[in-house]
């Protein structure tokens, strides 16, 4: 009986584990609208907004960059924002598995929009589209820098601490 | 002092960041350009004769985004060249080597130059930040077009064939109704 007992204990405590490690939430941009209250969640916060895909290789290399800046500043006014490009159909297939792979624990965006340029244009009318592109928020929501392409954990965190201090 | 010496210097340098960073857009003119082949062939917009437009699509021999369109612009590049319309594809990541685009030609059996724009110069002149991004410019050399292939990397699920939709036009003698477009694509990698 005891051995039984023994075995529901771990089987539960499986469960438990493995809901808390693979918390991965991410949840769908489907109009402005969700932008807008994505902006509004963040005010009051210094916040990054990365835009990436699992394609898109400079992405994938700048990724464990902004875990680390994550990890470092979490418990500042600091917010890390994931907005992934790619394609509603490779969530769960590719999206979530790397998340998991990174450590994410955090709610990660997905682009759902009818009309990408909406998006895009919303977040930035000079911009093309080209990913890697982050976006760093002053706690009043206005953009203070903007990255095109890779950039190195040191550029991103002296804008960081810029709008905290 | 300011207003005889300062001002006019920092207009002049506002002036001239403007020219070098802004980039170009449908109406506009765009200045000569040579760019090399693998082979060592010399293609200049000025030596463009007999063409109603010339297409120039950013490229990259690695970027995923690029890779499902391979197949579509050689459908392109046949169907249009036919009409008068002269396809270049232009490499400025300075991460892909000659060999790198040689290998890449071979490999799809492109039916249009796959051309390098060595220090980025033509995506400078250009503003051209992604790839794959397209630009289509008249026998007056100004620009009609700029933006997208299509609104989709799935062959299956394209909607709007924007520049298709605007070569048609142009070969129409119409004016091009959707001059920009936009979606995600890869970084052009410049050169430092």
């Amino acid at each position: 009986m005891n051995e039984i007992m023994k075995a529901i204990k771990i089987f539960l405590l499986l469960i438990l584990l493995s809901a808390g490690i693979f918390s991965q939430e991410v949840k769908p941009l489907n109009s402005t609208k969700d932008l807008d209250e994505l902006k509004e969640s963040l005010k009051g916060k210094v916040a990054l907004v990365n835009f990436w895909a699992t394609w898109c290789a400079p992405c994938v290399k700048e990724f464990p960059d902004l875990i680390k800046l994550y990890n470092n500043y979490k418990d500042k006014d600091f917010k890390l924002v994931f907005i992934t490009t790619d394609v509603p159909e490779e969530i769960e297939s590719k999206v979530i598995p790397f998340l998991k792979k990174n450590n994410v624990d955090f709610v990660t965006y997905y682009n759902n929009f009818q009309n990408v340029e909406e998006l895009i244009n919303y977040i930035d009318k000079d911009w093309e589209g080209a990913i890697p592109s982050t976006y760093i928020y002053n706690k009043d929501g206005k953009v203070t820098s903007s990255f095109l392409g890779k950039k190195e954990y040191s550029e991103f965190e002296k804008e960081i601490l810029k709008n905290l201090n | 002092m300011f207003k005889k010496t300062i001002l006019p210097a920092l207009l002049l340098f506002i002036i001239s960041s403007v020219t070098i960073y802004a980039g170009k857009g449908p109406g506009d003119k765009i200045e000569d350009f040579t760019l090399k082949s693998v082979d060592g062939a010399s293609y200049s917009l000025s030596n463009v004769k007999d063409s109603k437009a010339l297409v120039i699509m950013f490229w990259s021999t690695e970027c995923p985004n690029v890779q499902p369109y391979t197949g579509r612009l050689n459908e392109m590049t046949k169907e249009y060249s036919g009409k008068g319309i002269t396809f270049w594809a232009v490499n400025s990541n300075s991460t892909e080597s000659y060999d790198d685009v040689k290998a890449h030609i071979k490999a799809h059996n492109y039916a249009f130059p796959e051309l390098k724009d060595d220090n980025n110069k033509l995506a400078d002149q250009l503003g051209a930040t992604r790839t794959p991004e397209v630009y289509v410019i008249n026998s007056d050399n100004v620009i009609v077009y700029h933006g997208r292939i299509d609104n989709n990397r799935d062959a299956s699920k394209v909607t709007s064939n924007d520049l298709k939709n605007a070569l048609d036009e142009l070969l129409a003698g119409k004016e091009v109704t959707v001059k920009t477009t936009k979606t995600f694509g890869c970084t052009i990698k410049r050169a430092d």
